[in-house]
């Protein structure tokens, strides 16, 4: 129940929250003065941080008729926050003659209701507001009155060096037109150009005839002094004209002639600045400026940064305007935090903003000033040298805790988070640090590799030398078996070399021990206390024939008896019994291999 | 700095290296050099020892202050995140690059492009790669000392077992957190736009449309590499080709 009751409220309160978001509402004419038989393009612009603007609200105005002419939307982020604004425009034809205010154009509702400020318009007894020169251009030879045509013209023919001249090209036709307009901008060799964009759309009656007028602006800034001239512009679009409907296959292909317009060039002077009462330190900054400076806080503790903003604010070619000029700082640390311009546009006039931040650390107690930053600029307006400066600002500084004087090293100062934000970058480091190889990974360096690999190898080896002693051990009597060939040779060689020495006891008995200790292998029983029958029943069990079973016995036998009958010891018998002894052994190896 | 006079002066650091001198006297002629706010000299001695392909994360840190102070966000912010990459566990660090990055003219909305790489880049974010490295093998060298104990000599006492599946777990952890941060940092490029309005187009070519102008010191990923163009995405996952003379790979 009790959560019920929050989201209620919190619904309830939602729409108040949306409606207590900030908004912004501009009207703007395109023309303040109409003739009858023209008409005015308003444009409404309701901004603010929302995405979801509502639609500004329009009183009943019965001097005009009102035409909706679309809109325009247009989304900024910048340091995070989000400006929408759409942009919605009407267009104005007038009813009867006189001077109308334009207001009550408002936006949002009850205490948030935002409304813009009002306009005039003047709308003249006469049917155009045109000038001589245009209708004088908007006649051919002949003194017929043309389908269209392409005009430019600029606000000054003599400015002076990066004051702002307006180039505004217009684009009249009193014909339907075929595709969209290509244009070429005009060349502006000597002038830094910035693009202001073109005007809604508007109509104007010139010699009787009505014609829709596309404007183009831009502001131009010359850089250099003397003659300069600005290009011809080009206009390429498809006309809906007489001879292209004469042109066209039985009128069925829309009857459109491709034509291009140009401007004539346009002569410019421009003139330098004025020698006289040009102050020393002047850095050509041209326009009308003012100059602020404000600080996060008043109040702070010795080497606790400060974070002061400078702004120069104004119209004029802001990208070329110098920093402000701080004097000598007594008692503060001055760092470079940041500098930032901002361009507007604002009725054809380029301005805007440079913001120059710089963090003061104070370096003692007591009240310290942050001094009044000087700038200087030529005002063309009135062509004189002007200088501003902004309000000095006092700080208190106090002690803080457990304070000491500090060298005015850097290393010093401390790494100072205020509140929680930072208010400038954290100091250097005094140690470079282990340096390294650039781009160097430790998981590609060869040795970091060899000291992983290695024992891998080594875990491999050692696995492999364990699995082979195991194996062989688990397999004794194999092995034996295997080996038992081998062995019973090397008896044999040994008796052969006692019956050499002449010792034929020792002969006979490791003759016999030869074959006794083959037999026993190749069973893999013990070779100790085995009888001449348990011998025989070994062989028998092993499916020896008969007959060497009987071979086996009787060289045992005779082993013995020569033990024992010093007379068999004779080297003849010798020799017979070794070689008795190597047949029985190398017949009983041929059976085991088979 | 023109080239010759960088030839001039790497030749000099290595004489004055062979004399006994060392990288440090750089080093500390760029903080010298800071200190008196010459920022340009600060840069152009720090950029030496870059140029001797020598980097620390300090070396960086510093190179990104003496940017900031001159003015060039750009660089400023690349050079934080280089040395962020070296040392994620230095604070300065961070609170420097949070500190530059919300300077940048133009800031956009961050969006969760892919979640199991957020989460992960935060599990790993506090960690140095090399230390991640040297931790995995000393495990995994533990892990093969065990191995061998128990199979190449037999080791059959009780607490054997236990250890060698713990250090497995603990191997495993590690290396995977090695890889993830590996990948994170060096296999997926990451580059900062140095130039204020940096046309972002449609396609790479001067030809196609604006979409929107970068301003210096934006952080975005490098998804394409095209002659001379980088496809890049933003952090609000938007996507465009920027020539890459207006961008610097981190």
């Amino acid at each position: 129940m009790r959560q019920l009751v929050v989201i209620a409220i919190l619904v309830l309160l939602l729409p108040a929250a949306a409606l207590a978001e900030d908004y912004e509402i501009a009207v703007e004419l395109s023309q303040d003065t109409i003739g009858m038989d023209e008409q005015a393009i308003l444009a409404i612009t309701v901004s603010g941080s929302s995405r979801d603007l509502p639609r500004p609200t329009l009183p009943v105005f019965p001097a005009f008729e009102l035409l909706n002419s679309g809109s325009r939307s247009n989304m900024r982020i910048v340091n995070g926050a989000t400006t929408t604004s759409n942009t919605y425009l009407f267009a104005l034809i007038p009813r009867q003659a006189g001077s109308y205010v334009i207001s009550g154009i408002a936006v949002g509702r009850g205490n948030q209701r935002s409304i813009a400020e009002p306009v005039t318009i003047t709308v003249l007894t006469q049917g155009s507001t045109v000038d001589n020169s245009t209708a004088e251009a908007g006649r051919d030879a002949t003194g017929q009155a043309r389908d269209y045509w392409l005009e430019a013209d600029v606000s000054t023919k003599t400015p002076y060096v990066n004051q702002q001249v307006t180039l505004t090209i217009r684009y009249y036709r009193a014909v339907r037109q075929l595709g969209s307009p290509d244009l070429t901008h005009p060349t502006t060799t000597g002038f830094w150009r910035e693009y202001l964009g073109n005007k809604p759309p508007t109509y104007q009656q010139i010699n009787g005839r009505r014609y829709h007028v596309l404007e183009v602006n831009y502001a131009l800034f010359p850089t250099i002094t003397g003659k300069l001239t600005i290009g011809r512009a080009a206009l390429s679009v498809n006309l809906a004209t007489r001879r292209g409907q004469r042109n066209s296959v039985l009128g069925l292909f829309g009857g459109g002639q491709q034509v291009t317009l140009r401007t004539q060039p346009i002569v410019v002077d421009v003139r330098p600045l004025p020698t006289a009462g040009k102050p020393v330190d002047f850095t050509g900054s041209v326009g009308n400026y003012s100059l602020s400076a404000s600080a996060n806080k008043t109040t702070a503790e010795v080497n606790e940064p400060i974070s002061v903003t400078f702004q120069i604010q104004g119209s004029g070619n802001i990208k070329a305007v110098a920093d402000p000029i701080l004097p000598e700082v007594d008692g503060f640390q001055v760092h470079r935090e940041s500098t930032d311009e901002s361009v507007t546009n604002l009725n054809e006039q380029v301005g805007g903003s440079r913001t120059v931040n710089e963090v003061f650390i104070p370096r003692r107690p007591g009240v310290l000033t942050i001094p009044a930053a000087r700038f200087n600029f030529f005002d063309p307006r009135d062509g004189r040298y002007r200088e501003i400066a902004s309000q000095p600002i006092d700080i208190t500084v106090s002690e803080p805790e457990g304070w000491a004087q500090f060298d005015d090293g850097g290393y010093a100062t401390p790494n100072t988070a205020v509140g929680g934000e930072m208010s400038d970058i954290r100091f250097i480091k005094t140690e470079p640090g282990r340096l390294r190889p650039t781009g160097g990974i430790l998981l590609t360096n060869p040795v970091y590799i060899a000291v992983n690999a290695l024992p891998v190898l080594a875990l491999i080896g050692l696995i492999a030398w364990r699995a082979r002693e195991e194996r062989l051990r688990a397999d004794v009597g194999r092995s034996r078996s295997r080996s038992a060939g081998k062995a019973a040779r090397r008896r044999l060689a040994e008796a052969r070399r006692l019956s050499e020495q002449d010792d034929y006891l020792a002969f006979y008995a490791e003759l016999s021990r030869a074959v006794v200790a083959y037999i026993a292998d190749t069973a893999n029983v013990s070779p100790h206390g085995l009888s001449q029958d348990d011998v025989a029943a070994l062989l028998t069990n092993r499916g020896v024939a008969e007959d060497l079973v009987a071979d086996v016995r009787g060289l045992l036998q005779s082993c013995d008896f020569a033990r024992f009958a010093p007379q068999a010891g004779a080297v003849q018998n010798r020799q017979s019994a070794l070689n008795d002894a190597e047949v029985v052994i190398n017949r009983l190896e041929e059976l085991r291999r088979a | 700095m023109p080239k010759w006079l960088c030839a001039i002066v790497i030749g000099m650091l290595q004489l004055s290296s062979a004399a006994g001198a060392s990288v440090d006297s750089v080093f500390s002629a760029g903080n010298s050099h800071y200190e008196a706010r010459h920022y340009d000299s600060a840069i152009a001695a720090y950029e030496l020892i870059l140029a001797i392909d020598r980097e620390s994360a300090p070396l960086h840190f510093n190179l990104g202050n003496a940017y900031f102070r001159a003015g060039d966000l750009g660089h400023a912010i690349l050079h934080y995140a280089k040395a962020e990459r070296l040392d994620p566990t230095d604070a300065d660090i961070r609170a420097n690059l949070d500190f530059a990055r919300s300077r940048v003219a133009v800031q956009v909305d961050g969006v969760q492009l892919n979640p199991v790489r957020a989460v992960l880049g935060s599990l790993v974010g506090g960690f140095r790669l090399d230390r991640l490295g040297w931790i995995s093998s000393v495990l995994f060298l533990l892990l093969l000392g065990g191995l061998a104990y128990r199979l190449g000599f037999r080791g059959r006492a009780r607490w054997l077992m236990p250890a060698i599946y713990v250090t497995v777990v603990m191997f495993v952890t590690a290396a995977a957190l090695t890889t993830i941060k590996y990948r994170l940092d060096y296999l997926i490029p990451r580059a900062v736009i140095v130039t204020n309005d940096a046309p972002v187009s449609t396609g790479p070519s001067d030809q196609a449309e604006t979409e929107l102008l970068a301003a210096a010191g934006m952080m975005v990923e490098i998804v394409n590499d095209q002659a001379g163009w980088y496809e890049i995405q933003l952090e609000n996952a938007r996507r465009g080709w920027i020539r890459q003379d207006l961008v610097a790979v981190i």
